[in-house]
C-alpha cells in the first residue's frame, strides 16, 4: 500500500470517488497532497486505459467498476463520494 | 553543469527522487533524459539557460492516459522560470486519449511551470491527418479545450479503425471541432465530418435484423439501395465522451443505380456506442451486431440523439 | 386496357431513420479484472 495515501485517507483529507479517482475532501489541502492526488490519478488513468485495451471495455467503465470496488473496500470513517458528488463518511 | 544520462523506470528511479515538486507532473516516468544547464550569477541575480533531451521517454497523464516514446530536445532560454523560446518540437510515439494516436509531432512553447502554448500538433489517422490548432495548455492542469481538424480521413480506413463489419466505403471526410478535456473525460461536442467534394460510395452488405423494419417495404428497398450506394451528401457526426459513451450519427443522401432507377434516398443513422470498445480488434463487432437492435425511428421522424453526460460529474478529480 | 402501375421515382428522397445501440455489457469479467488490477498496483489503490 502507499503510506502517504493511507495517511491522507486516515486524516480525512483524501477520499475515493465512484468514478475511480481520488478526490480531495476539503478544498484547502496543502500542495503536497494535491501533487500526491495528481500523481496517483495520472497513474490510475493509464492503468484503466491499459485494462480497457485488454478487456474491450472503455477506460471509463474500468474506472467506474474500480471506484465501486474501492468504495466497498473503504474502511469505516474514510471519505467516499457517490454519484451525488457529495462526500460522505463510510 | 551537465547531467549524465538519467534513466527512469516505473517502480525504480523517478523524477521525484530529484525533487518532490515534480510529483504529479511526470508520473511513472520511463526512458532516458539528458539535461544541461549553464547558470549565470550577475550582480546577485541568478539566471540560466539549459536543455532537456529525451529518448524513448514516457509518463502517465490523467487526461490522455499513457504517453510513450517521446523523442526530442527542449531548449530553455530562462531555465529557472521553465521558459522556452517558441518552436520547440518533439515526436510522440503513442498517446491514447480514447483513440490510439501514433507517430505524432508536437510544436510548442513552455511559458512557465503551469502553462504552455501548443503551436501545432499532427497525427496520421485513418489515411488522413488529425491536426491540433494553436491552443493554450495548462501543464498538469485538469481541463483544456483544443481544436482538432480532421483532414481527408478515408472512410475505408475509418471502418477498419472501428472494425465495423459488412460495410465498405470510399471517399474522404474532413471537419474541425472542439475537444474538451476535463479530468479523465474527453468530450467531443457535435463534431461534424463532411464528405470532401466528389462524394463517394458505400456498400452495406449486412442485413437488417429487426423483423419489423423488414416488413416495411420501403425500409427493405432502402437497404437494397445501401448495398450499392453513391452518396452526394455524407455527414459523420460525433458527440459524447471519447473514453465513454459516444453518439455517432451518419447522414447520408444519395442514390443507387439498382433501386427505383436511382431514386434519391436519405438515411439518418444514429449509433450510440462505447466507441473505444469498437476499436479493439479482439472485441470486433461481428455480423450485423452493430445494426442488430435497430430501433427504427418513424420512417420520416428524426432520430432522437439523447444527450450523453455519462460521467456522473465532469469536474476534475483532483480539483483542490 | 388495364392501367399499368409504374412506380414513379419520387423526387422527395425516401427518408430512413435508424437508431442503433451497440450494447456490449461485459461487467462480470470486468469485476475480476479490476480485483487483479487493484491487487497488482498497491501503490496507487
Amino acid at each position: 500500500a502507499n503510506p502517504e495515501l493511507e495517511a491522507a485517507k486516515d486524516q480525512g483529507v483524501v477520499g475515493e470517488r465512484i468514478d475511480g479517482y481520488l478526490g480531495i475532501v476539503d478544498g484547502s489541502a496543502d500542495p503536497s497532497v494535491v501533487r500526491l492526488v495528481q500523481d496517483i490519478n495520472n497513474r490510475r488513468r493509464a492503468a484503466y486505459g491499459e485494462t480497457a485495451e485488454r478487456t474491450g471495455a472503455t477506460p471509463q467503465q474500468v474506472a467506474r467498476v474500480t471506484g465501486e470496488t474501492l468504495i466497498e473496500k473503504a474502511q469505516p470513517g474514510e471519505y467516499i463520494m457517490d454519484d451525488s458528488g457529495a462526500w460522505s463518511q463510510k | 553543469l551537465r547531467s549524465r544520462g538519467l534513466v527512469f523506470e516505473p517502480g525504480g528511479f523517478q523524477p521525484t527522487a530529484l525533487s518532490e515538486r515534480v510529483r504529479g507532473l511526470l508520473s511513472n516516468a520511463r526512458g532516458r533524459l539528458n539535461a544541461g544547464a549553464s547558470l549565470l550569477i550577475d550582480g546577485g541575480a541568478l539566471s540560466g539557460t539549459g536543455f532537456f533531451e529525451v529518448r524513448d521517454f514516457g509518463f502517465d497523464t490523467l487526461r490522455v492516459g499513457a504517453v510513450n516514446d517521446i523523442n526530442g530536445r527542449i531548449e530553455f532560454d530562462e531555465l529557472l522560470e521553465l521558459h522556452t523560446p517558441p518552436g520547440q518540437t518533439v515526436t510522440v510515439g503513442e498517446i491514447n486519449p480514447g483513440l490510439p494516436l501514433r507517430d505524432g509531432e508536437i510544436g510548442f512553447q513552455i511559458l512557465g511551470p503551469d502553462t504552455a502554448i501548443i503551436e501545432h500538433a499532427s497525427w496520421p489517422f485513418a489515411g488522413g491527418t488529425l491536426l491540433l490548432g494553436q491552443s493554450q495548455w495548462t501543464i498538469a492542469g485538469t481541463s483544456d479545450i483544443v481544436e482538432i481538424t480532421a483532414q481527408n480521413i478515408e472512410l475505408s480506413r475509418l471502418i477498419e479503425v472501428f472494425s465495423l463489419p459488412d460495410i465498405e466505403a470510399n471517399g474522404t471526410v474532413s471537419g474541425t471541432f472542439p475537444v474538451e478535456l476535463q479530468g479523465a473525460n474527453v468530450f467531443i461536442r457535435d463534431a461534424i465530418l463532411r464528405a470532401d467534394e466528389e462524394g463517394g460510395k458505400i456498400a452495406y452488405t449486412g442485413s437488417v435484423a429487426d423483423a419489423a423494419s423488414q416488413a416495411d417495404e420501403r425500409v427493405d428497398m432502402a437497404f437494397r439501395a445501401l448495398r450499392n450506394f453513391e452518396f452526394s451528401v455524407l455527414e459523420v457526426g460525433a458527440d459524447g465522451n471519447l473514453t465513454g459513451n459516444m453518439m455517432i450519427t451518419l447522414e447520408l443522401v444519395g442514390t443507387s443505380p439498382d433501386v427505383l432507377g436511382g431514386a434519391p434516398f436519405a438515411f439518418n443513422i444514429g449509433v450510440d456506442s462505447e466507441l473505444s470498445k469498437l476499436i479493439r480488434s479482439s472485441q470486433s463487432v461481428t455480423g450485423t451486431d452493430w445494426l442488430a437492435e435497430v430501433r427504427n425511428g418513424s420512417l420520416t421522424g428524426d432520430s432522437t440523439a439523447d444527450d450523453d453526460e455519462n460521467a456522473p460529474f465532469a469536474n476534475n478529480p483532483s480539483d483542490p | 386496357c388495364t392501367p399499368t402501375v409504374r412506380v414513379q421515382a419520387p423526387t422527395e428522397p425516401i427518408t430512413i431513420n435508424l437508431n442503433v445501440k451497440v450494447e456490449q455489457e461485459i461487467r462480470v469479467k470486468l469485476e475480476r479484472e479490476v480485483e487483479d488490477l487493484i491487487a497488482s498496483n498497491p501503490d496507487i489503490f
